[in-house]
């Protein structure tokens, strides 16, 4: 076990090595960097300022040297600055939008999962009822639904429909005071975004619950807990419950990582500054050392999950022996 | 890209009324059972009434669906001609009840026809669908297959690149490389768009869509081949002396078509999905081509224009219900095709 | 359980909708920007937002009020002639050898924690200017100058090696910095030095220094004191969101009326999306927009979206949407569409209707024969319309040689033997409204044969120098399309003037180069992106700089405009408008004609009827 545990960590370092270096060649790649934008604003522009502005930011050796040069800093802890906004690109994700986006789609994992559990219970208890059935639907209107559309059709209801009921985006309203206020408005601008983002999530997750559910149910213990006499709610409460939320906590986890990236379209609906937007931009505009940091950090991520995910099962189920 | 594993684990009803007939084909008997869902049979209706539509679309409506009408922008849907309404150019006067100047779902920002534009971006759409469905499934299962079969160090290569490909940020990733093939400075999209024209963002979607979601598919294809490598047959064969590619070709793969199937049948949805969102950010099918998702690109902005939300509405509505049927054809599928299958990768 | 959540939900979605109700802030305003600047460093900045953005807590030496006047700002009075400031020396043929300029600061400007401005600061704000080092993002302009001389602690001279109308641009600042003239001294120097000490000691590092500890200060990262000159002083700035500002009390212009009824607060946000911007201008959280938020926005629509709320204000831009050719013959495209005659591209021009094409993608804009705009000295208004004439212009193409032989809708004509098909590439960026255009000229010319293929790409792309200074290399082939503003190249005088020229013959001695136009010999520097060359046009351009008479200058500026509107080197489509929403009460918020520059360049007059403000502009 703990040999197989100390391989895996290890396999990390690779992986994030290749992933790397994958990722930054594909990016040097696209050509326009953030000094052409200067240009465009400027007729007055030089081609002696743009030699000196392109060697200054080290623009002018190639991919793999920069990559060398990247890979320095980052291993003394330095990502770089952001050529898009001066800061360094760590704080500016870390501090700026990494918080919102953690806001948001961590809201969402919560309200997908409080709401999915119940709801793929329910169906798995009432199958081929009428509930279950409208349930069943719903969920699959959940999956197909695309997200984006779901978005503006949202918007389109609540904040232009009926005029103002809700923010059309942003995160918050600024100059509003007291501790109260904020709460309520940081509410009205979460409802929405989190009501799209959570909708894919929610019926995935239902339906995993329940065919989770109604495995765990044929199962001989849970036959044996009811021949031995103990109520039906026990059955499910105490003993079917807790060996059918497992495999869905595994498949939570395993999702984690795709909130940072794959929220984007929420946050491009909704105008939410968070991190899958940060990553769009800086990808657009060459922003190296922003999307190299993010795109790491959600690798990273990934495989930290990956890994916590198998060791989970490992423990859980003595069946599954790794060496 | 999902893992769509949530089939119904306990014996249906179905499956007790419809017990297999003596010498009737696999096939015959998963027919059967088929016909008796009834979501999954009235989606799969829906779903070639749709297809229908998009192939047969240049002939279905009286507008080329790029003709501008800037005399008539954001007119509202209507089954009759307003007055006063600009003359439209028509490409022919009347297809059924349908008149030239009738505009059903309404016009756009430019006064272009919407169900006209609704009709010809599902042809796109869905072909961008199948093919990057079809496509990644029989690669996904070529590589689950041999990675399964062979073992070893083949395995071990192919596992480590379905898991590299997997913890890279999947949709940073397709990001960077649509802008990377849009782009007229990579010498590889120039020689694209020499190749193709038009219709280089479309081939670039669907070789990109593949690119990213042949995983899930070779891996559960490798699962299978892994749990069937050790059946009886297989070593029946062996014992024969059959070459390994024969066995695979003539006797491990017949027995996963049906997870193929369904697979390539979710994957539709999915497609559709990741295309419509690239577009709707601007990377997917470029104008004038027209797809459900660039009818979405620009439609947040019009939302506060009088009858600017069914520039929006429409092209959603249709992908909601592509997808939609898709995906209750593909669950269908699988209850009809393997009774048993129920497992978890 | 049910019950408990419903009426939960009940009490919550009544303090939500309570909450909305919460009186309106007093004597402040909340504008709405989608562009946010990267940072607040003087030196540095390709975009107007931020020029934007600094104009609400910087004032220049100079600045042009809503009526296109030029005003004293920082400056105690305009440098002219009669007053003795302004000398122009001339040489015996009339040439200007030498410009010198004597400005004079106010007493009472002081920077706004408290320290005076002094003639000091300029002098170290062209220092820096002029740092090799220094990532200052264009000289053009403070190459223009000599040296600074110090005459005492509120006066200096500069010295000019060119003549130079104007020795203020059209903003008002002279060029020592990228945005207004002064920074402080007491504040950047100490940075500076030491940013200069470290690369000294670590010169192949000079770009991570400058970077970091420069640009990454917190004067320009608004997390440490940000200092100004101008009526408010900044608060805080919450990135990706908002900056905040607050009156200064001892600002030396006051408003028109008792400061209190004028604003004390001023909050700009930033939202990235056009319609989210707009759907909170519409639900009342932003009270004002800027003049770039809500670019190709219908002001009809908006205005009846706002209804009584408020008010939408229609100013030109001084940026004209043009298509520019590609002219240079080293292009095989340019040649086998015979771009360099300049009847193809009056045929382009008069298949457009360029009307049509303004109203429906740029509500508001005015369609443009000229390279100029109105209030720029000499702006011809009697240029040829070119009208829309579909028929003028398949006539033109068949004079060419063109024909649709094949009756597949695209004129070809043939070249020893070779068939060329009527292929046009046009580039714009992804802008809405630009998306909207490629659409719009794609069916029209199609009416006249020419088949346009469209491609939208992201700005950085666009404007990358691969890009856009590569013409002669073909990198981009046919049209490219973005706005510009008008001008004949007086820099300073307008940094962002559209420059036709190619060959300086100012400059003495007169280079053999090019050196306007991108080519090979001169590394693809300079703006003249086309390739266009007219040596009568360049021989204008020189006399023009150097004739300080108005009226003078007036007539051989219509000339310029008569040569370039016969020529067509670009196509012009419309003069940019552009829409500022405001609440109902706001006043003074006016930007009122291209020249001011920015919708801030007089916040210390913004105020709310409501509170007692008085509406002067």
């Amino acid at each position: 076990m703990a040999t197989y545990l100390t391989r895996r960590i290890l396999q990390v370092i690779p992986t994030l090595f290749v992933i790397s270096l994958l990722l930054f060649g594909l990016l040097s790649m696209k050509p326009g960097d953030p000094i052409d934008e200067m240009r465009r604003g400027n007729p007055g522009f030089t081609q002696a300022d743009y030699d000196r502005l392109r060697e200054f930011y080290g623009l002018d050796k190639p991919w793999y040297v920069q990559y060398w040069r990247w890979l320095g800093r980052v291993m003394h802890g330095d990502f770089g600055p952001s050529r898009q906004f001066g800061r360094p690109a760590a704080q500016y994700i870390f501090k700026y939008r990494f918080p919102n986006t953690v806001l948001l789609s961590g809201l969402s994992l919560l309200v997908a999962f409080c709401v999915a559990v119940p709801t793929g219970v329910i169906s798995a208890l009432r199958q081929h009822s009428s509930v279950d059935y409208v349930i069943t639907v719903v969920n699959f209107i959940g999956v197909s639904i695309p997200i984006f559309w779901l978005g503006i059709m949202l918007i389109y209801i609540f904040a232009v429909h009926f005029r103002g009921f809700l923010p059309a985006g942003g995160l918050a309203t600024p100059g509003v005071t007291g501790t109260w206020p904020i709460f309520v408005d940081r509410l009205e601008h979460l409802l929405l975004p989190v009501i799209a983002l959570s909708s894919l999530q929610l019926a995935q997750w239902t339906r995993f619950m329940r065919s989770s559910m109604l495995e765990t149910i044929q199962l001989d213990f849970v036959v044996t807990a009811r021949s031995k006499g103990i109520s039906e709610r026990r059955v499910i409460f105490k003993h079917a419950l807790r060996n059918a939320i497992l495999p869905l906590i595994t498949l939570v986890g395993l999702n984690v990582p795709l909130l940072f990236s794959g929220a984007i379209l929420t946050e491009t609906v909704f105008n939410w500054p968070g991190m899958g937007r940060a990553i769009f931009d800086a990808i657009l505009v060459n922003d190296f050392n922003v999307a190299m940091v993010s795109l790491m950090f959600i690798s990273l991520l990934v495989l930290t999950f990956n890994l916590l995910a198998d060791l989970t099962y490992a423990l859980v189920d003595p069946r599954i022996r790794y060496g | 890209m999902t893992d769509n594993n949530n089939a119904d684990p306990r014996p249906t009803e179905i499956e007790n009324e419809v017990p297999m007939r003596h010498s009737e084909s696999y096939w015959r008997y998963a027919w059967r059972r088929f016909r008796r869902h009834r979501l999954a049979l009235a989606a799969g209706i829906v779903l070639l009434v749709l297809i229908l539509g998009a192939i047969l679309a240049p002939w279905l409506t009286p507008y080329h669906y790029s003709r501008q009408n800037r005399r008539n922008m954001f007119a509202p849907p209507s089954l009759s001609v307003p007055d006063g309404q600009a003359a439209d150019k028509c490409a022919r006067p009347q297809v059924l009840w349908w008149r030239c100047g009738i505009h059903p779902f309404g016009t756009d920002d430019l006064g272009r026809d919407i169900l006209a534009r609704v009709l010809h971006g599902g042809r796109v759409s869905l072909i961008v669908g199948f093919s990057a469905a079809f496509i990644s499934t029989l690669l996904g299962t070529l590589i689950g297959a041999i990675a399964g079969y062979w073992g070893g160090a083949l395995d071990a290569l192919a596992s480590r690149l379905i898991e590299i490909m997997l913890s890279i940020p999947q949709l940073p990733l397709l990001l960077i490389l649509v802008g990377l093939l849009a782009n007229p400075e990579v010498r590889f999209g120039v020689i694209l768009t020499g190749l193709l024209g038009d219709s280089k963002s479309i081939v670039m979607i669907i070789v990109v869509i593949i690119l990213l979601s042949w995983m899930s598919t070779a891996r559960l294809v490798r699962g299978q081949v892994i749990a069937l490598r050790q059946r009886d047959f297989v070593e029946a064969a062996r014992a024969v002396g059959a070459s390994r590619v024969r066995i695979v070709l003539r006797h491990l793969l017949p027995s996963v078509t049906s997870v193929i199937i369904v697979q390539a049948t979710l994957m539709t949805g999915e497609a559709i999905l990741i295309e419509s969102g690239l577009s709707f950010l601007g990377l997917g099918i470029q104008p004038p081509a027209v797809s459900w998702g660039n009818m979405l690109s620009r439609a947040q902005g019009f939302l506060y224009y009088p009858n600017g939300v069914y520039i929006a509405f429409f092209p959603g509505l249709f992908i909601l219900l592509t997808v939609l049927c898709a995906n209750f054809v593909g669950d269908g599928l699988r209850d009809a095709l393997d009774p048993r299958y129920h497992g978890r990768v | 359980m049910i019950r408990r959540i419903v009426v939960m939900t009940l009490v919550t979605g009544l303090f939500v909708s309570l909450a909305g109700w919460a009186g309106p802030a007093l004597n402040s305003l909340v504008i709405g920007s989608t562009q946010e600047p990267s940072n607040l460093c003087p030196w540095e900045g390709s975009a107007d937002t931020k020029e934007n953005l600094m104009g609400i807590f910087n004032i220049g030496l100079t600045f042009f009020d809503s009526e296109g006047v030029l005003q004293p700002g920082l400056a105690t009075e305009l440098p002219t002639e009669a007053n003795g400031r302004l000398a122009v020396i001339r040489d015996a043929d009339g040439q200007v050898t030498r410009q010198q300029v004597v400005w004079t600061i106010r007493d009472d400007a002081y920077w706004s924690d408290g320290v005076p401005i002094t003639s000091d600061d300029a002098i170290f704000t062209f220092k820096v200017q002029n740092t090799t080092e220094m990532m200052v993002t264009t000289r053009a302009f403070s190459n223009l100058i000599e040296e600074i001389i110090k005459v005492d602690d509120k006066s200096f001279q500069i010295i000019y090696k060119t003549p130079n109308l104007f020795y203020a641009n059209v903003g008002g600042s002279i060029g020592l910095a990228r945005h207004y003239d002064i920074a402080p001294k007491h504040i950047w120097e100490p940075i500076y030095d030491q940013v200069m000490e470290a690369i000294t000691a670590n010169p192949e590092n000079a770009s991570t220094i400058i970077q970091g500890q420069f640009l990454g200060s917190s004067p320009s990262t608004g997390t440490g004191t940000v200092v100004g000159s101008g009526a408010f002083e900044f608060v805080e700035w919450q990135i990706n969101q908002f900056i905040r500002f607050t009156r200064r009390a001892d600002f030396f212009l006051d408003p028109p009326g008792p400061v209190a009824n004028y604003l004390q607060e001023v909050t700009v946000r930033y939202i990235v999306a056009q319609p989210t911007l707009l759907s909170g201008i519409i639900a009342g959280e932003i009270e004002a927009s800027d003049d770039i938020g809500l670019a190709g926005l219908d002001p009809v629509i908006l205005k009846a979206q706002l209804g009584n709320q408020g008010v939408v204000d229609v100013t030109p831009s001084g940026f004209i949407e043009k298509l520019n050719f590609n002219l240079f013959p080293q292009c095989q495209t340019a040649v086998d569409l015979l771009l360099g005659d300049k009847r193809t591209r009056q045929a382009i021009i008069q298949a457009i209707d360029r009307e049509d094409l303004a109203r429906t993608v740029y509500p508001g804009a005015s369609v443009s024969n000229s390279f100029l705009v109105a209030g720029d000295i000499g702006f011809d208004e009697t240029l040829k319309a070119w009208e829309y004439d579909p028929a003028a212009a398949s006539a033109l193409l068949a004079d060419l040689g063109w024909t649709d032989s094949d009756g597949n809708g695209i004129l070809e004509r043939t070249v020893d033997g070779k068939v060329i098909e009527f292929r046009l590439h046009w580039v714009a960026t992804t802008a809405d409204f630009r998306m909207r255009t490629g659409e719009v000229l794609l069916e029209m010319l199609a009416d006249v044969g020419i088949k346009l293929e469209v491609e939208n790409l992201p700005g950085s792309v666009v404007f990358s120098s691969e890009y856009l200074n590569y013409g002669s290399e073909c990198t981009w082939r046919g049209i490219v399309e973005y706005a510009e503003g008008g001008g004949i190249g007086q820099a300073p005088a307008d940094p962002l003037s559209n420059e036709l020229w190619a060959n300086d013959l100012l400059e003495v001695p007169v280079d053999a180069v090019l050196e306007n136009t991108p080519l090979p010999e001169n590394s693809f520097g300079g703006t003249n992106i086309t390739g266009w060359v007219s040596a009568e046009f360049d021989q204008m351009r020189a006399e023009a700089l150097q004739e300080f008479d108005l009226a003078k200058r007036s007539a051989i500026v219509v000339l310029m405009q008569q040569l370039y509107n016969e020529e067509l080197p670009t196509v012009p489509l419309y003069d940019r408008s552009e829409v500022v929403t405001k609440m109902t009460g706001l006043v003074n918020y006016v930007k009122g004609t291209a020249a001011a520059r920015t919708q801030f360049w007089n916040a210390w007059e913004w105020g709310w009827e409501q509170n007692g403000a008085v509406a002067v502009r």
